[in-house]
C-alpha cells in the first residue's frame, strides 16, 4: 500500500479503444447518455465515481510491477513478494467527472490466497495476469477467473493481460502466445493485453481502456438506478443479485469438506 | 626830546620868515596865539634851562648862549658816544648776520646738492615700498592658500599618530582634510596652477597613503584583539570602518582579520559555554546535560543561534557607518565564516548523539529541531552559510538514522509475526508499534515545520510504519478462517485508524483502511447471514430456492423441500426471530468498533430478510405446487422486516 506522491492529470476526453480487434467489450465511445449526462453535468446527477479493480494471477507473474508501473512510474527488477494485498487509488478525470480507481494488487502466494480472496468481493473489474514466458500461468488464469468470480454474483470486467512482453524474443513468439491468450480470453470472455512492465509498453493504454469502460459502464448504472428510482420505487430485491447470500458449493452441501478446505487454503 | 625844544630854539625867526605876507604879523600873531601853558614842549625846555640857569645877569644872559651852545655840545657828544657803542655793536650783529647768511648759503646749497644725490635713493625707496606692499599681498594670499592647500601642523602630527600607534578622535578630522585638498586641487588644474596644483595632489597622495596605512594597521590591531566575549564596537571603529571604505582592499582585509577574530571567539564561546557554563557557572555547562540527548542537542542549538545573532549585531554596529553601499554581501559572508569554525565541534557532538541511536522518537525529534533552527538561523545567515549547511546535514542525518531506526523497527515486525490473540484483538506489536508511531506523530505537533516538509514527512513516516503493519497482520491473519480472519483484519485496522484519525495529513490513509475494513466487513456480513440460515436450519432449503428453475418442475417435489421440511425450518427461524441477538457470530462480538459491529448486524438482518423474502416468494408461486403455502410461511417479509429491526 502507498499513497501515489505525483498528482498527474488523468484526463480522459476520448474512449480509449482495445488492443485486439476481438473483445467481448464492444464499447468504442462513451454511451451516448453517459457522455450527455457527464458534460451537462450541473445538476450533480453523476458524483465521484469509484471502481474496484482487483489484480489476480500466478507468483511473480508481474502483477505488483504493473500496478508500479502505472501509478508511480517505476520499475523494480528485484522481486518482493507481495503479502496479503496491497493498495492503490489512482485518480482520473473522466469528462469532467472526478473518478478514483481503487487498485487491489494481491499477492499470488498460495498461503495468502485466503486473505486475498477477501478482497475479491464487489470488484467492478478483474485483471488476471499471467507471464507470457511462462505458459502454466495461462493455463492458471481460468482458475483465477473462477476463483475471482466466486465472491461476484455480478458480472464484472475481466482483462486478460500478458506481461514481460520485452522478455519475447520475437514477433512470432508474441504471436504465438497472443493467440493462445485469446483462446484462454474468448472463453472466459475477457478482453486481451499484451504490456511490458519494464518498458511501460502499452500500460498506460491497458489501465486507460479499463478506465473507460469501467467509468461508462459506473455512470450508465448510476443512471439507470436514478430512472428506476423515479419511474416506479420497484423493488426488486430478489431479482438483484447484490442482495444474495453468497453461497460456496461446500455451504450447501454443510460437508466437512467446506471447513477442511477453508483451514487448508492458507497453509 | 630834541624835536620838543625845536620851537623853542631861536631858529624860530626861520619859519617867520618862509611863510607870511606879512612875515612879522603872522610871527607876531603866532606868539601871540601861543599858548605856553598848553605847550609841553616850551614847558619841557623852560624846566631843563631852570636846571642850570640861576643867575640872571647881565654877564650870564651874554654867556647863556654859549652855555646853551656848550650843553648842546656835550650832550650831542654824549649822544654820539653813546651811538658809536651801539654802531658798533650793530656792525658786529652785521657781521654775524652776514656770516650766517654765507653759511646757510653754503647749506642751502650742499643740501641743495644732497637733494640732487638722494632723490634717486628715494624714487628707489618708493619703489621698494609698493614692492614691500606687493609682497604682503602675496603673503596673504600665499598663507590663505597654504591654509586651504596644506596641512597644519598639529593636524599632520595627527596623521603621523603618536609612537604606540593609538588613533586621535581628530584622525578623521585631518584625513577628510587630505580628502578635501585632494579634491580642491582639481580647482587647481583647471587654472593655471597646474603644477602646484598637481604636486599638492601627489603629496596629498602620499599623506593619504600613510595616513591608511596608519588606519589600517590600527583597525587591524583593534579587530585582532577583539576575540573576547564581552568587547565594545565603539565610534571610532565605526569611523575606522566608514574611512576604510575608500581602500577597499584594505576594508576587506579590515573585515576579514575581524571575522577571524570573531571566529576564534565563538568557538572559544561555545567549548566555554559546553564545559564551562557562563560566568560563575550559570547557565551550567552544557555537557552536564549530555546523557540527555533533546536537552544536550537543543542547548548548543540555541547557543547556536544566540550567537549567531549576537555576531550579525556586532557586524552591523561595525559597519553602520560603512554605508557607502549596501554591505548586506560582506556582512553575510563574514558571517558565514565567522560561524564556520563552530560547525566542526558542533558536528561532532551532534554526530554522536545520533550514533548513540537513542531510538526513533528523539531521533525524530532531533530531526525536527534541526528542522526548526536550520530555519531560525537561516533568518541570520545567508543560504551559503556553512553553519546551515552543517544543520542540514545533521538533520538529514539524523533523518536517515530515524527512518533507518524505523525501517528496522517495521521490518522486525513482519519477520517474527505473532499469532493472533484468542480475543481477535490486536496484537502486542501492533499496539507497540502504533504507540511509538502516536508518540513520533504527536511529537511533530510541537515542532515548527512548514506545512509541505510536515506533509510529506507524515507520508513517508506512515508508509515506513503502516505498510508494514499491514502486512504483519495479514501474515498474522492468513492461519485464520475467514470470519476470524476479517474480524482480526478489522480490529487491526480499526486500531490503526484510530491511531491516524488524531492526526492530520493522514486522510488518503484513512480513506485506504476504510476501503479494507468494509473488504472485511462484506465477508462478516455474508458470513453472519449464512451462520444464521445454518442455525434455523434453513440454508439448504435457500439454496435449493435461490438455484432452482421455474423449467426444473414445481419445488415443492424437489428433495428436502417438501412442506413439512420447509415449515420446520420456517418455524425454527422464529427462534431467531425471538432473540436475534443469540444468533450473532463469536467474532462479531469480538470487534472493538461498535459501529462496524452495527453496520455488520443491521445488513446481515438485511440480508436475512431478503433470503425470508425470496422463501416466502417461492412458496406462495403456485408454480411450486405448495399446498397451504399461508400455512408455511406465516408471516409476510415486511412483518419479519418490522420485527428484526
Ligand atoms: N523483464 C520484465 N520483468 C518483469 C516485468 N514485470 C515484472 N517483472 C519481473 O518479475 C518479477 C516479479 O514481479 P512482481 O510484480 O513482484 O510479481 P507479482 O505478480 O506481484 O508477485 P506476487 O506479489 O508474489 O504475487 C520481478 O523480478 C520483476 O522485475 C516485465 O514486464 N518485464
Ligand atoms: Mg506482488
Amino acid at each position: 500500500m502507498r499513497i501515489s506522491q505525483v498528482a498527474r492529470d488523468r484526463n480522459l476526453i476520448k474512449f480509449p479503444q482495445p488492443y485486439k480487434e476481438e473483445t467481448p467489450y464492444k464499447e468504442r465511445d462513451f454511451e451516448p447518455k453517459v457522455r450527455d449526462a457527464c458534460l451537462a453535468n450541473k445538476t450533480g446527477t453523476v458524483g465521484l465515481q469509484v471502481s474496484k479493480v482487483i489484480v489476480v494471477g500466478d507468483v511473480s507473474v508481474g502483477k505488483t510491477c504493473l500496478v508500479n508501473r502505472f501509478c508511480h512510474e517505476v520499475f523494480d527488477r528485484d522481486y518482493k513478494a507481495t503479502i496479503g494485498v496491497d493498495f492503490e487509488v489512482e485518480r482520473f478525470d473522466v469528462l469532467g467527472i472526478p473518478f478514483n480507481l481503487q487498485l487491489w494488487d494481491t499477492a499470488g502466494q498460495e498461503r495468502f490466497k485466503c486473505i486475498a480472496a477477501a478482497y475479491y468481493r464487489g470488484a467492478h473489474v478483474v485483471v488476471i495476469v499471467f507471464d507470457m514466458r511462462e505458459s502454466y500461468t495461462l493455463d492458471h488464469a481460468k482458475r483465477w477467473y473462477q476463483e475471482s468470480l466466486l465472491e461476484n454474483s455480478h458480472d464484472p470486467h475481466i482483462f486478460l493481460v500478458g506481461t514481460k512482453r520485452d522478455l519475447c524474443e520475437s514477433h512470432e513468439e508474441v504471436q504465438k502466445v497472443e493467440e493462445a491468450a485469446m483462446e484462454v480470453a474468448r472463453e472466459i470472455k475477457a478482453e486481451y493485453w499484451s504490456v511490458s512492465s519494464l518498458s511501460g509498453q502499452n500500460v498506460e493504454e491497458f489501465f486507460n481502456r479499463l478506465a473507460g469502460i469501467t467509468f461508462n459502464a459506473s455512470v450508465l448504472k448510476a443512471l439507470d438506478d436514478l430512472e428506476a428510482k423515479s419511474a416506479s420505487r420497484q423493488i426488486a430485491i430478489a431479482q438483484s443479485s447484490e442482495n444474495r447470500i453468497k453461497l460456496t458449493p461446500d455451504d450447501i452441501d454443510g460437508g466437512p469438506g467446506y471447513k477442511n478446505k477453508k483451514a487448508g487454503c492458507c497453509n | 626830546m630834541s624835536s620838543k625844544s625845536t620851537p623853542a630854539t631861536p631858529e624860530g625867526g626861520i619859519e617867520t620868515s618862509q611863510g607870511s605876507s606879512n612875515p612879522l604879523s603872522r610871527k607876531l600873531n603866532k606868539i601871540l596865539e601861543t599858548r605856553l601853558e598848553n605847550d609841553k614842549d616850551a614847558l619841557e625846555a623852560l624846566k631843563a634851562l631852570s636846571t642850570f640857569f640861576t643867575d640872571n645877569n647881565l654877564r650870564s644872559r651874554r654867556k647863556l648862549r654859549g652855555d646853551i651852545e656848550r650843553r648842546s655840545l656835550a650832550i650831542s657828544e654824549q649822544f654820539a658816544d653813546a651811538f658809536s657803542v651801539v654802531t658798533d655793536q650793530l656792525d658786529s650783529i652785521n657781521q654775524d648776520v652776514e656770516a650766517m647768511n654765507n653759511s646757510c648759503q653754503d647749506m642751502t646749497k650742499r643740501l641743495e646738492l644732497a637733494r640732487d644725490q638722494t632723490s634717486d635713493l628715494i624714487n628707489k625707496t618708493t619703489d621698494l615700498q609698493k614692492e614691500g606692499q606687493r609682497l604682503d599681498m602675496r603673503a596673504r594670499v600665499a598663507d590663505a592658500f597654504l591654509a586651504k592647500y596644506q596641512l597644519k601642523p598639529e593636524e599632520a602630527r595627527v596623521l603621523r599618530g603618536t609612537r604606540d600607534g593609538q588613533l586621535q578622535e581628530n584622525f578623521f578630522h585631518s584625513l577628510t582634510r587630505i580628502k578635501q585638498i585632494h579634491n580642491d586641487c582639481k580647482v587647481l588644474l583647471r587654472t593655471n596652477q597646474q603644477t602646484a596644483g598637481l604636486e599638492i595632489m601627489e603629496s596629498m597622495a602620499l599623506h593619504q597613503e600613510t595616513a591608511y596605512e596608519r588606519l589600517y594597521r590600527w583597525t587591524q590591531g583593534e579587530c585582532r584583539s577583539m576575540t573576547g566575549d564581552s568587547f565594545e564596537v565603539t565610534l571610532l571603529h565605526c569611523k575606522a570602518m566608514e574611512a576604510l571604505q575608500d581602500r577597499p582592499v584594505l576594508f576587506r582585509y579590515a573585515l576579514d582579520e575581524f571575522g577571524t577574530a570573531r571566529r576564534t571567539a565563538m568557538v572559544r564561546g561555545f567549548i566555554d559555554a559546553l564545559t564551562r557554563g557562563g560566568r560563575g557557572g550559570t547557565p551550567r555547562p552544557i555537557e552536564l546535560h549530555s546523557h540527555d540527548p533533546m536537552r544536550y542537542v537543543g542547548d548548543m542549538l540555541a547557543w547556536l543561534h544566540q550567537a549567531s545573532a549576537s555576531e550579525k549585531e556586532h557586524l552591523d554596529a561595525l559597519l553602520r557607518l560603512a554605508s557607502a553601499q549596501s554591505r548586506e554581501e560582506e556582512i553575510q559572508e563574514i558571517l558565514s565564516h565567522i560561524t564556520e569554525g563552530i560547525c566542526r565541534p558542533f558536528k561532532v557532538r551532534v554526530e554522536q548523539v545520533i550514533v548513540a541511536e537513542p531510538g526513533p522518537v528523539l531521533l525524530y525529534k532531533l530531526t525536527n529541531i534541526h528542522k526548526f533552527y536550520r530555519y531560525t538561523i537561516g533568518q541570520l545567515l545567508s543560504k551559503e552559510a556553512s553553519l546551515l549547511a552543517t544543520l542540514e546535514e545533521m538533520e538529514e542525518f539524523a533523518q536517515k538514522v530515524f527512518f533507518n531506526a524505523l525501517n528496522v523497527k517495521a521490518s522486525k515486525l513482519v519477520d517474527k509475526v505473532e499469532l493472533p490473540p484468542a480475543d481477535l484483538g490486536p496484537t502486542g506489536s501492533l499496539t507497540q508499534t502504533l504507540s511509538l508511531l502516536r508518540e513520533i506523530l504527536t511529537s511533530h505537533d510541537s515542532s515548527v515545520v512548514s506545512m509541505d516538509t510536515r506533509q510529506a514527512d507524515f507520508a513517508k513516516i506512515l508508509g515506513c510504519v503502516l505498510d508494514p503493519l499491514l502486512q504483519m497482520c495479514s501474515l498474522s491473519a492468513s492461519k485464520l478462517n475467514p470470519s476470524d480472519m476479517a474480524a482480526y483484519m478489522i480490529n487491526c485496522l480499526y486500531a490503526m485508524q484510530t491511531t491516524l484519525s488524531l492526526y492530520e495529513y493522514t486522510d488518503q490513509r484513512l480513506e485506504m483502511l476504510e476501503a479494507q475494513v468494509d473488504a472485511h466487513v462484506d465477508t462478516l456480513v455474508n458470513e453472519q447471514a449464512s451462520f444464521v440460515l445454518t442455525r434455523v436450519g434453513l440454508l439448504q432449503i435457500y439454496s435449493i430456492a435461490q438455484q432452482h428453475l421455474t423449467t426444473e418442475g414445481p419445488l415443492s417435489s424437489v428433495h428436502g423441500m417438501d412442506s413439512s421440511s420447509v415449515r420446520d425450518g420456517i418455524n425454527r427461524f422464529d427462534s431467531f426471530l425471538g432473540s436475534p441477538d443469540s444468533f450473532t457470530m463469536p467474532q462479531i462480538k469480538l470487534l472493538h468498533s461498535t459501529t462496524v459491529r452495527e453496520k455488520i448486524h443491521k445488513r446481515a438482518v438485511a440480508l436475512i430478510c431478503s433470503a425470508y423474502e425470496l422463501l416466502h416468494t417461492a412458496i406462495n408461486h403456485p408454480a411450486n405446487d405448495y399446498t397451504e403455502p399461508g400455512s408455511i410461511v406465516k408471516r409476510t417479509p415486511d412483518q419479519i422486516k418490522s420485527l428484526v429491526s
